[in-house]
């Protein structure tokens, strides 16, 4: 049996530690303001989309938006920004939405038994699930991230 | 004496950021292969004539063909791979998961995301001076 959805304060408190972690220890970034919550990123964003499955179930996705992509990966492959393309841009995307997942759910359920699939990247809008983002503005650019639980049918 | 080590990984940007974070803490290595499942850095090690093939094993969980479980219980059940030390690098921190890796052989476990310094202390504790390596030498 799937367990119940952790209430909505504790996905956004798990969900923004891990976003600051991540950022931190792996890109060496920090948030230029609080983050806020509001809708879906902006058009054109790079999203990628995590999904797992075990005692719980649902997806995470993050979107980078502006020039939060290319900068993130070149600080995360200690390369210069202009050396970063399409394929590195993604494959970081896509390991940004695993590392988040599974910082947010090892602090959501620290005794689960969760499985994350290999991600997905891609450019294009985001889900229109009325779900809030949770929005981080950098320097250049911004990282946006939500959690949707899915309930057992 | 310099090590080589082996990071198992699917994603080509986390070995890479391994790869960098062991040049960055300064740790001598001669060589460092890849593979990104456990299937291929089994037939590497396998294909590999020096004894042991390398030093330490850096590896995922979460990978397609075959997931780290798999790789490290297939290495831990072969005579001439098991005492390879295995370094678990991965977002899965569940303690279920932990606990069976650990149970299973895994020398330690590194939750992703790590500062450089996380992955600098476990190499020195699992091959630097005064470590169970440095001393069969």
């Amino acid at each position: 049996m799937k367990g119940a959805a952790p209430d909505t304060r504790a996905v956004r408190r798990a969900l923004e530690e891990a976003v600051l972690e991540v950022l931190e220890t792996m890109c060496f970034e920090f948030p230029v303001d609080e983050p806020f919550l509001g809708g879906p990123p902006e058009a054109g964003a790079v999203l990628a989309v995590a999904r797992f499955d075990g005692s719980a179930r649902g997806r995470l996705s993050v979107a980078l938006a502006g020039q939060a992509a290319p900068r993130l990966a070149a600080a995360f492959l200690g390369l210069e920004e202009d050396q970063i393309g399409g394929p590195e841009v993604l494959a970081m995307a896509s390991e940004l939405a695993n590392m988040l997942c599974g910082a947010t759910l090892s602090r959501l359920e620290p005794r689960g038994r969760l499985r994350i699939a290999t991600p997905e990247a891609g450019r294009g809008g985001a889900p229109c699930s009325g779900q809030d983002w949770l929005h981080f503005p950098l320097e250049q650019g911004a990282v946006a991230a939500t959690l949707e639980w899915e309930e057992e049918a | 004496m310099p090590s080589r080590l082996m990071i198992v990984d699917d994603s080509p940007v986390m070995r890479a950021f391994v790869k960098r974070t062991v040049a960055l803490s300064g740790f001598e290595t001669s060589e460092i292969l890849e593979a990104s499942n456990g299937r291929e850095a089994l037939d590497r090690l396998r294909a590999c004539p020096a004894a042991p093939p390398v030093d330490l094993i850096l590896t995922d969980i979460n990978m397609p063909v075959m997931d780290g479980e798999q790789f490290l219980s297939e290495l831990k059940a072969d005579p001439s791979l098991q005492a390879i030390p295995v370094v678990v690098v991965s977002t899965d921190s569940t303690e279920n998961r932990v606990g069976a890796l650990l149970r299973l052989g895994a020398s330690d476990y590194v939750r992703k995301p790590f500062p450089p310094e996380r992955l600098s202390e476990v190499l020195s504790g699992l091959l630097g001076p005064g470590s169970p390596a440095a001393e069969e030498f």
